[in-house]
């Protein structure tokens, strides 16, 4: 049974925004499914049209079989949902936080109080349970957050950016959860900004511009698909070069850990003139190494490298697809 | 019904813990005006025809429902703060309406008042206020003084959902002190000046505070029940007029 199918998905909200501009994937259930963008890509809303909580102006969305605009009601039983800013009251502790939700949900009392205390305990909260979350560390809030959206045993859970703002050690333990989560049969769709998260924990991600979809693949398929090879230069030279720069003047250049990566995608022609041009300028004592590029190069070169994009963020997203590159447009190096 | 006593629990709970605004103030500021504004103007009784003495017993009514308008706006900034947090999306995924926040918001209103006009009711009938028949009239005064509240704070609400600010309504707070002294609350109406009376006439706080005296010390004139029928007559049509904004606003607020 499909988890998730998403098909044209369009959100225009009243202000005329356009949230989301036919926004089409599907989610096996057992998997963890990762959105990943900048902020304003679309995440947000489409992981609210998909619980139920924002109408789609456009399009159809069916989860766990259910469609998101007329079984709302049914579908709000079977799902979990933790949001991008905890939603948690600072004066109540957290055994109160998620009694509340097994009361609203209406579950026998003595089923509730086992609930709620395996929760705890699975989220390392126990010794925390009974204190105010005022004094909840952010991380120690985010996991209460999650707990909350287990409280009903959804077979499908939504984290939107369940790991912002968190130190590693929380992050770890989060992503430890979401793995057991699945593990135990259920789905996960989880938004995230972070790449090395989506290459860590989802079996597939789709990368979100601009209010449409670039791609979707599994993380390796996206560094292995998506065009070329990454020519690493280590360490880098000391003193530009600068037949090299005229060289490079049309890659993407990224200078990272003492290393020169030099992004190669269309432009592979060129690598024996560059290995030739560093031979003549004395490079040596450098590694020299080809790799596949990072998950990062890739959303880079899908969705540019502006820190903030919006109007070349959708140009952006409209010119990639797999096998093409937008790094001539992206501008060089950075 | 289940929600609403869950979530009326979630907001006791929340406002015992931060008791400032809900719970003190509505005890403090009456209690300053009834112990010195009632010694400053204490010989006001002694004008010929003060309806009522000594001159606290004449001011408690209003007292008691001013420790209602104390604190308004604390449930509406609240639940708009429940809607900007997300707290009403985490409500929406449970099986439970979201009018039942809403509602539980309303009932703390209500609640939040009772001990406050319970102190306020002891420190008055020791300066010299009393309730006649008290075990009747003591639990229709503080009934009547929650739904006061409700409807007082009505107004904070359709602020509140109007502007969609949680700090709206704290603007608002000094309306309290404007119904009060333009109305009987302070003094009975032949010893307003004629503009004031014209107010005081057309001011529904008038008819509330004039509704409590008629169970305290009796009515002012006319009988008991025609003035307790005034008092309850606009505590119904505030609440339902304020309600009629509230609730359609709230809606579109919390869906979609």
């Amino acid at each position: 049974m499909t988890g998730i199918e998403v098909d044209e998905l369009g959100k225009v909200y009243p202000d005329g925004t356009t949230a989301l501009a036919g926004v089409s994937f599907q989610v096996p259930e057992g998997q963890i499914f990762g959105l990943l963008g900048r902020n304003g890509a679309g995440k947000t809303t489409t992981v609210r049209i998909l619980t139920t909580l924002t109408r789609l102006t456009s399009g159809r969305a069916r989860v766990l079989g259910r469609d998101v605009d007329r079984e709302r009601e049914q579908l709000r039983q079977e799902i979990g949902l933790s949001l991008q800013q905890a939603a948690l009251d600072q004066l109540s502790t957290g055994r109160e936080h998620l009694d509340l939700i097994a009361g609203l949900r209406r579950m026998p009392s003595r089923a509730a109080r086992e609930r709620t205390a395996e929760l705890l305990a699975v989220f390392g909260l126990d010794s925390m349970a009974d204190k105010l979350v005022a004094t909840y560390t952010v991380g120690m809030q985010r996991r209460l957050d999650t707990a909350m959206a287990l409280v009903g045993r959804p077979r499908l859970l939504f984290l939107d950016e369940p790991t912002t703002g968190l130190d590693p050690q929380s992050r770890r333990a989060l992503w430890q959860i979401v793995r057991q989560f699945r593990q135990d049969g259920g789905t996960v769709l989880l938004t995230t900004q972070y790449l090395d998260e989506a290459d860590e924990l989802c079996d597939r991600l789709a990368i979100m511009d601009g209010g449409r979809i670039a791609v979707v693949d599994t993380p390796a398929g996206l560094k292995r698909g998506l065009g070329g090879k990454v020519l690493v230069i280590r360490p880098a030279p000391a003193e530009p070069i600068e037949a090299l720069d005229r060289l490079l003047a049309e890659h993407t250049v990224r200078r990272e850990g003492g290393a020169l990566h030099i992004d190669l995608t269309g432009h592979e022609e060129q690598l024996p003139d560059m290995l030739a041009t560093l031979r003549v300028h004395g490079v040596s004592g450098c590694d020299l190494s080809l790799t596949d590029p990072t998950l990062e190069e890739v959303f880079v070169r899908l969705t540019g490298d502006g820190a903030e994009t919006s109007g070349r963020g959708a140009e952006a997203a409209g010119v990639a697809a797999i096998g093409r590159t937008i790094v001539s447009h992206a501008g060089g190096r950075r | 019904m289940n929600g609403t006593w869950l979530l009326l629990r979630r907001n006791l709970r929340e406002g015992a813990r931060s008791p400032v605004i809900a719970f003190f103030f509505p005890v403090v500021f009456p209690l300053f005006l009834i112990t010195l504004v009632a010694s400053s103007y204490e010989r006001m009784a002694f004008i010929p025809g003060f309806p009522v003495h000594p001159y606290a017993a004449y001011m408690a009514p209003g007292m008691l429902l001013f420790a209602g308008m104390m604190g308004s706006g604390y449930s509406a900034t609240a639940l708009i703060l429940d809607v900007q947090t997300g707290f009403i999306d985490r409500l929406r995924l449970q099986p439970v309406t979201p009018m039942s926040l809403l509602l539980s918001r309303l009932l703390f209103d209500a609640v939040r008042v009772v001990p406050a006009v319970a102190v306020v009711l002891g420190v008055s009938v020791l300066l010299g206020g009393r309730v006649s028949n008290p075990v009747v009239n003591v639990p229709l005064l503080i009934l009547l003084c929650s739904l006061w509240s409700v409807a007082y704070g009505g107004i904070f609400y359709v602020v509140a959902l109007r502007s969609a600010s949680p700090q709206a309504p704290l603007a608002m707070a000094p309306l309290s002190v404007l119904l009060l002294f333009a109305s009987t609350a302070a003094s009975p109406m032949f010893l307003l000046p004629a503009w004031l009376q014209g107010i005081a006439r057309w001011n529904p706080f008038t008819y509330v505070i004039e509704g409590i005296r008629a169970l305290m010390t009796g009515p002012v004139d006319g009988s008991v029940t025609a003035a307790l029928g005034k008092g309850v007559l606009v505590l119904v049509v505030l609440t339902a007029l304020s309600q009629l904004v509230i609730v359609p606003s709230f809606s579109r607020l919390v869906d979609d």
